[in-house]
């Protein structure tokens, strides 16, 4: 049965990018509403302005009568807080919000499979999703319910044209980061995901109401096979923190030593600043995964991030390209992060610090 | 319980050198077993620790010098390896290649409790194969494995990184696992294990083997293809600062906290 639902979608498909290319145009994209829990509240995402706005500026450039929808879908109860989540959806950039609610919704595959049952429905043009831990596990199941690819981790959208159709030409770091790829899709929905701080959310108000639909999807088929035993805290809470700090100050192996490393944590915290570190700092067990910055840690875009005795292999870069300023302390006047910088200091990442420190220490905070 | 590892091999991309033209030189690429993976496989030899009629099956798709992970694998304790390996398999984006395996778990290895993939590759970074296979073979899958911490009569326990929170989820087995680093406590291979593992099987399969359909494997399987591909570009000011730096490097930290100061004001 579902087998061939998929076939039917699948010939829709080809149809459609033939000859009726026309009525495609009215087809709309799809944002993902991912809402988390912030100290007891229900909030979106801080990734779901972001992609909200990319993809007002994707509809605005494919055809002014496509519709950016928001699709909530979620395993946690937001009766509390849906008005302020429905707001913010609004004025982020939502025509619509689309709500899909059933009982059967109780962790992300139960969110996977309800959310591809009213893509199979509306079939979008284009759907958007963070490249969250949740974006990141539904968007696969959902992109291999729907037959269709799927691009991850994307740092720019954009319309291209390709063979007198217009679609969404997705880039993305590739190769470790060496080699950025522009990837297309050739079935709809095009789907993609893009990490949290890549993009940037609008800066004025669009909507303050808009259209609300509700959907129940059909659920009958999806049995849940998952039963959470235990939920505790995240001990490192400091994602969200990280990932929103006006400046950064991180370390690599060119710190050496657990020492060296308390140094910078010193410093950051003189500064007021986030610390963070490079993969390998990490690798040296100098600080925790949860603090990695790169592409398999976290993208960060700061207003200042200064890097302590990294060298700026690509992998590291990745993850710190939207910063506004960089400055880079290193020994190594060949290190990639010299020539990556705005400000290249080659001194002893160590000695800097302790600088840094005694002046702070002597003349007052920054 | 017989568990699948899912292995890729990937190019070292910390040592990546550039022509004059701007392209990758490939040339001299060291290529190495994906790391998630290698916590994937200790994993499965955690699992067997205290099962040991435990047999497990490393499982990869790639050009016949993937075989080099593979024995890696085998060396790590893994009992046996396959290969798929066609020319019909290449330039497969993730939807493709996550059927091609599927149909070589549903049509040759048949018999399995449990598959654990790496939750990345360090190349493509997709985190995409482990999920879409869950969804071909029709069985749970668990993302982002910080550790498994029971497995017995028919259910894994494991605990899983969440935004905020870390949940502890059981699951019915099969099902797909995909685990981030340091879920397992990693034990290089010794020599001696190289030597053993000398003497243990690849099989390569290509895709009439593992009667895959043409159509859905390769870059005819594949949804998604590259239009065009480039060297990232820099844009940054490269001001070397050789005297006064820690005025520098503190005028600019109070450009940022004075900014605040004067919104917080406002």
């Amino acid at each position: 049965m579902a087998k061939k639902k998929k076939q039917n979608s699948n010939n829709q498909n080809e149809n459609l990018s033939s000859n009726q290319a026309e009525e495609m145009i009215t087809r709309d994209i799809f944002v993902f509403a991912e809402i988390i829990k912030k100290s007891d509240k229900m909030t979106l995402h801080a990734v779901v302005p972001e992609l909200l706005n990319a993809a007002r500026e994707l509809a605005d450039k494919y055809t002014n009568m496509l519709k950016v929808c928001s699709i909530i879908c979620t395993d946690y109860n937001i009766d509390s807080d849906f008005e302020n989540i429905k707001r913010d959806l609004y004025i982020n950039g939502s025509d619509k919000i689309y709500f899909i609610k059933s009982e059967k919704i109780q962790n992300y595959t139960g969110i996977a499979k309800a959310v591809s049952e009213f893509c199979k429905a509306k079939i979008p043009e284009i759907f958007l999703i963070g490249a969250t831990i949740i974006g990141r596990s539904i968007a696969p199941l959902i992109s291999s319910d729907l037959n269709t690819g799927l691009t991850a981790d994307c740092t720019k959208l954009e319309i291209t044209n390709f063979k007198d159709e217009k679609k969404l030409a997705a880039t993305r770091p590739t190769f470790g980061g060496q080699l950025m790829a522009t990837i297309l899709c050739k079935n709809l929905p095009q789907m993609a995901t893009v990490r949290p701080s890549v993009l940037q959310k609008r800066g004025d108000i669009y909507k303050e109401d808009g259209e609300y639909e509700e959907f129940i999807p059909n659920l009958d088929d999806f049995c849940n096979h998952l039963t959470i035993l235990n939920t505790e805290i995240n001990k490192n809470k400091l994602s969200a923190e990280l990932e929103n700090a006006q400046i950064v100050v991180a370390g690599g192996k060119g710190l050496k030593n657990e020492e060296n490393f308390q140094k910078l944590i010193k410093f950051a915290n003189l500064i007021g600043a986030s610390y963070a570190g490079s993969r390998g700092a990490v690798d040296m067990g100098l600080i925790g995964k949860e603090y990695q910055i790169g592409q398999t840690g976290k993208t960060v875009a700061p207003k200042v991030y200064i890097a302590f005795g990294i060298s700026g292999a690509v992998h590291h870069m990745v993850g710190i390209s939207n910063a506004k300023k960089i400055i880079a302390i290193n020994n190594d006047e060949n290190a990639p992060i010299i020539e990556n910088s705005d400000i290249a200091i080659v001194e002893d990442a160590s000695k800097v610090l302790d600088e840094l420190i005694e002046e702070l220490e002597k003349n007052g905070n920054a | 319980m017989k568990i699948i590892v899912c292995v890729k091999q990937v190019p070292d991309t910390n040592d990546v050198k550039w022509s004059k033209e701007n392209n990758i030189i490939r040339e001299g690429l060291i290529n190495i077993i994906n790391p998630y993976d290698e916590y994937a496989i200790q994993a499965a030899l955690d699992i067997k620790k205290f099962n040991p009629d435990t047999k497990i099956t490393l499982l990869s798709m790639g050009p016949n010098c993937a075989k080099d992970a593979l024995e890696y694998g085998l060396s790590m304790g893994a009992d046996d390896a396959i290969l798929l390996s066609d020319k019909r398999f290449s330039g497969a984006d993730t939807c493709a290649t996550s059927k091609t395996l599927a149909s070589a778990i549903k049509n040759v290895i048949k018999d399995f409790d449990l598959i654990i993939t790496g939750q990345f590759a360090i190349d493509g970074d997709t985190a995409q194969t482990g999920p879409s296979l869950s969804y071909h073979l029709n069985i749970p899958v668990l993302t982002y494995v910080k550790k498994i911490t029971d497995s017995k009569e028919g259910k894994i326990t494991a605990m899983c990184e969440r935004e905020n929170e870390v949940l502890t989820f059981e699951t019915k087995l099969p099902a797909v696992l995909c685990v981030l680093k340091n879920c397992a406590e990693l034990k290089k291979p010794r020599i001696e294990d190289y030597i053993r593992a000398q003497t243990k099987r690849i099989g390569i399969l290509n895709l009439d083997d593992i009667q895959s359909i043409p159509e859905e494997t390769g870059i005819k399987g594949s949804p998604t293809f590259v239009q065009r591909a480039f060297r990232p570009e820099v844009n940054r000011w490269c001001k070397k600062v050789k005297y006064d730096y820690i005025k520098e490097i503190l005028l600019h930290i109070r450009e940022e906290n004075g900014k605040e100061e004067k919104t917080e004001q406002q």
